[in-house]
């Protein structure tokens, strides 16, 4: 048993086995560049490179004292740079550091064993750490990679063509089984013991508070919040408010948010105007999930808070997909005095040209609040406000400064002079962070939301009506809420550039190709990343296995492969072929094998009278059983008889022959 | 631990092959197991399904499955390679004890990659492609008599060395001819007798021995009521001028050595007189065969001496 293993152990490495192996170790580790610092992947290419040195020239690998240093230089590397907190960083770079320390000392093909599957491992460690489409792509490849030299350490000659072939044959008939375990494999709930991602990693995206400008910054990055694919067609750019943060605090210069409950008030809703959507959100290090205006159907994993504010548990550290209902038309009912207060909170300073325009515009309209906020949209829509990305220095009173002086300002700017106005009138208001609008890709139909699309916008209440939401942006600039922005056409400083149908075609064509790559990229996220418990249970439900609950999956699974393993056990009897469709036949073996047993030596292409010549000589004291079953079987066979009685008969002389 | 495996071992099935049976690995002469690469893989995949698991990653779970399902695959394709193989075993040329027999086993069409032949021992790799050539094994044969080749086990772990597929066969026994002596020379006294006869015998038309038919032999000198009974095409020998007179190797003439080394001295003068085409006959306490020459006699001549004192086992 051992010897065929050691025999092969024993044959030396090919050249091109061990290059190979170098290679395509090196590959699988040099992206971790970005996780675990350059210098992990310069030991590693040192090494590498040693080892390959020594198969192209014949250089010498280091002794063991050498080996020894080597080893403490790496290991003196993973202490300092790396903190053992991080499960995930620590494993990782002592899985390098030995792995090169492994390359200097291959010797043989028990160490290329191990060394692929350490490779597979480095492959996984990969996707813990970043899970985009395109790195996803080059690690699955470099996995075809690793069988094909798994193939290759097993052949005599390494043919590189045939090992190639062989390797794709084998990983493309593992792939409806591979799936079929990704989709059904049940999956846990909580990780099986705690683990913190992205110690400090800094994400771009809304904070929890907004600062005058910092939208404006965010506008400017081309990054993908989040997206959205809707059962129906989407709704109108108009509508798609996606609500994050709602601010009810203001110093002067930032917002932050208020006091948080749990929902209390009942919400009325236009049956009408459900949305039924899933969104894939980017780690973003915050709670928010972003939702269209009330979400009424939310997965169990997120609650509702008092704003009607989705909110997950836990920061989203990794891509996410939740699906969503909600509803756009819709009527709030109740302020408490608490939150009136608050809905009426005023910084410390607020200028004196500011309060007087909102006195005056309540004087005007003593009783009727919409007629005030008509008054304001006017005032923005009419004065000379101008819509960019840079307006310059507001110090003292942004505010104030913001309304009579500069007037230049992006939707945070508005917003929060809009909101100000309206407590000043005496009118409930508050700000909402969040994105307005989004970019639909005309090939997959799903909707890309980018930090571009980073807005904030008013609610205000108005009595008998409940919150009403306000767009002051869209007074001065109604093109922002109907196009997205285009960042590259607007220049720094100048108005903003919005997109529209009225792109050359070259652009157009570019961005053909993005939506190309952005659909499937969207699909990745979509079905591979964003595939969770609840996709699995929802496809549960499809097939109508719900009422099996939690173990649905597991139990589609086992029977799945029940079914499979009897199909494999029936087409393996086929197998035997021409017995299974001859009775007549495998009863003659039978016989045959019976002889055979006996000590008879019985060539398979003798005839039924040479088997009886040699069989009666051998035991002449059976040879009339031995004519009788013979005679029978010729007769059954090429003769006339042909009832089933002759068989059976047949059949049991044969079983009660009794050879000694 | 080894007791046991030998034990396992001993209960699988195996099949017989001879020089006149094929044989054909089916289904039921398949045994696979993992090797030990096949358990590391397995822990491989228990720790990548442990990282994904707790990770909560779709990529590692994509490759974890993935694998799986490779390794999983492997198992068939490893019972593949050997599945359906056939096998025909090819005379073996004869051989002497002491020398290497070579077992020439002509497998058929098809392309089966790293198949290893276990025998005796040793090990045998060959990459059977689509037209393949015969596989030789050469194992030693260290005694004259019937030789067991023993078990050959083909075996192969092939694409990816995480399973291990196997047969077994069984080989016919093979006649090993006894080691010839370095050189030998006929005793003596053997000789007198026969040496009376042969002077007795000279003359030109005096037939001696037969020998095999070759072709161009006169027509006249074909051995007819040989022919008639069924004892195969011969030629009649005539002792004439430039031919030797036929000679008989004795056992008794090599009395002082023991049974090994006169079976070794008789073999080295069958050999010697088949070469110089002298007739010769050979005499041992249980067998008699008449002198003549050719390749028929010589072997009959060596299986003698084979097999003398040995019985078939």
């Amino acid at each position: 048993m051992t010897r065929l293993s050691d025999t092969l152990n024993d044959i030396p490495l090919g050249s091109r086995q061990v290059g190979g192996l170098v290679l395509l170790l090196a590959a699988a580790i040099i992206p971790h560049a970005a996780n675990l610092g350059v210098p992990f992947i310069l030991f590693f290419l040192v090494t590498a490179l040693w080892r390959l040195g020594s198969v192209r020239w014949h250089t010498g690998l280091p002794g063991k004292w050498l080996l020894l240093l080597l080893m403490l230089v790496g290991l003196g590397l993973v202490f300092s740079n790396i903190s053992l907190r991080d499960g995930r960083l620590a494993g990782t770079a002592l899985l390098i550091v030995m792995l090169g320390l492994k390359l200097l000392e291959l010797k043989s093909h028990r160490d290329m064993y191990i060394c692929i599957f350490l490779g597979y491992f480095v492959v996984l460690t990969q996707f813990l750490f970043n899970t985009s489409l395109w790195l996803a792509l080059y690690l699955f490849a470099l996995s075809l990679l690793l069988t094909g030299l798994l193939v290759g350490i097993n052949r005599c000659r390494f043919d590189a063509r045939a090992i190639l072939a062989s390797a794709s044959i084998q990983i493309g008939v593992a792939l409806p089984l591979a799936l079929l375990l990704f989709v059904l494999f049940p999956r846990l709930d909580s990780p099986l013991w705690a683990i913190k991602l992205h110690d400090d990693t800094a994400f771009t995206g809304i904070s929890g508070d907004i600062r005058l400008g910092d939208i404006g910054q965010l506008s400017q990055s081309k990054a993908l919040a989040f997206r959205a694919d809707f059962d129906a067609d989407p709704p109108l750019p108009a509508y798609l408010y996606w609500r994050g943060p709602v601010l009810w605090k203001f110093d002067g210069r930032t917002w932050t948010a208020g006091e948080d409950r749990k929902p209390t008030r009942s919400v009325e809703v236009d049956p009408e105007s459900r949305i039924d959507y899933e969104i894939t959100l980017e780690p973003s290090g915050q709670k928010w999930v972003f939702a269209l205006d009330i979400p009424t159907d939310f997965p169990d994993r997120l609650r509702l808070n008092q704003h009607r504010q989705l909110l997950s548990a836990e920061p989203i550290e990794k891509r996410s997909l939740y699906r969503l209902s909600s509803h756009i038309r819709y009527r709030l009912d109740e302020l408490s005095a608490a939150q009136r207060e608050q809905g009426l909170q005023l910084p410390d300073r607020v200028g004196v040209r500011t309060r007087a325009l909102a006195a005056s515009w309540r004087d005007r309209h003593p009783q009727d609040d919409r007629a005030v906020l008509a008054e304001a949209l006017r005032f923005f829509n009419q004065e000379a406000f101008v819509y960019t990305l840079s307006p310059g220095v507001l110090d003292e009173d942004p505010v104030e400064q913001f309304l009579f002086e500069n007037r230049r300002g992006f939707c945070e700017h508005y917003a929060s002079g809009f909101t100000v106005l309206m407590r000043l009138a005496g009118i409930p208001a508050r700000v909402v962070a969040g994105y307005q609008g989004g970019s639909r890709n005309p090939l997959g139909g799903s909707l890309s939301v980018y930090q571009s699309d980073a807005h904030a916008w008013s609610e205000v209440w108005l009595d008998g009506e409940g919150w009403v939401r306000v767009d002051p942006t869209a007074a001065v600039a109604p093109e922002r809420v109907e196009n997205s922005i285009d960042i590259a056409g607007s220049a720094q400083g100048g108005r903003v550039i919005f997109d529209s149908a009225s792109v050359n075609w070259l652009k157009r064509f570019v961005r053909g190709g993005g939506w190309m790559v952005d659909a499937i990229e969207f699909n990745w996220n979509r079905w591979v990343l964003g595939f969770n418990p609840e996709r699995q249970k929802s496809l549960m439900q499809r097939v109508g296995l719900s009422q099996l609950g939690h173990y649905a999956p597991a139990v589609v699974l086992s029977v799945l492969l029940t079914v499979a393993l009897v199909v494999v056990f029936f087409l393996g009897r086929r197998y035997r072929g021409i017995e299974a469709r001859d009775p007549l036949r495998r009863d003659w073996n039978r016989f045959l094998a019976k002889l055979r047993r006996a000590g008879l030596d019985l060539p398979p292409w003798l005839g039924p009278e040479a088997v009886l010549g040699r069989a009666e000589e051998r035991w002449p004291r059976h040879a009339n059983d031995l004519r009788e079953i013979t005679r029978r079987y010729v007769q059954l066979r090429y003769g006339t008889l042909s009832s089933p009685v002759y068989r059976k008969q047949l059949r049991t002389q044969i079983r009660q022959l009794r050879i000694s | 631990m080894n007791a046991l495996r030998r034990r396992f071992y001993r209960m699988l099935r195996r099949q017989r092959l001879t020089t006149t049976a094929p044989a054909r690995i089916g289904r039921r002469h398949i045994y696979i197991l993992p090797t030990r690469y096949g358990w590391l893989f397995a822990l491989l995949l228990v720790l990548m399904l442990v990282a994904s698991l707790n990770y909560d990653n779709n990529p590692a779970y994509l490759l974890t499955f993935l694998l799986f399902s490779l390794a999983a695959n492997g198992m068939y394709f490893t019972w593949r390679n050997l599945y359906g193989l056939e096998l025909r075993l090819r005379s073996p040329e004869p051989v002497f004890a002491g020398e290497n027999l070579t077992l020439h086993l002509q497998p058929s069409q098809g392309s089966r990659p790293a198949l290893a032949f276990c025998i005796a021992g040793q090990v045998f790799l060959h990459d059977l492609e689509k037209i393949s050539a015969p596989v030789g094994l050469r194992i030693p044969a260290l005694e004259r008599g019937w030789m067991q080749p023993g078990e050959l086990e083909i075996t192969s772990s092939y694409p990816l060395g995480l399973f291990r597929a196997w047969s077994i066969l069984e080989l016919a026994e093979v006649l090993v001819y006894p080691r010839p002596a370095a050189e030998a020379e006929l005793p003596p006294d053997g000789m007198g007798e026969q040496d009376d006869k042969a002077s007795e015998q000279e003359g030109d038309e005096e037939f001696y021995a037969l020998r095999d038919f070759r072709p161009g032999d006169p027509l006249s000198h074909i051995h007819w009521k040989g022919l008639a009974r069924e004892r195969g095409l011969m030629t009649k020998q005539f002792s004439g001028p430039g031919v030797e007179e036929p000679v008989v190797i004795d056992w008794a003439g090599f009395a002082p050595h023991d049974t090994e080394t006169r079976l070794s001295l008789m073999t080295r003068l069958v050999i010697d007189a088949e070469q110089a085409g002298r007739a010769y006959g050979l005499s041992l306490p249980d067998t008699l065969i008449d002198p003549a020459l050719g390749t028929r006699q010589l072997h009959r001549c060596l299986q003698a001496l084979a097999l003398f004192r040995k019985r078939r086992a």
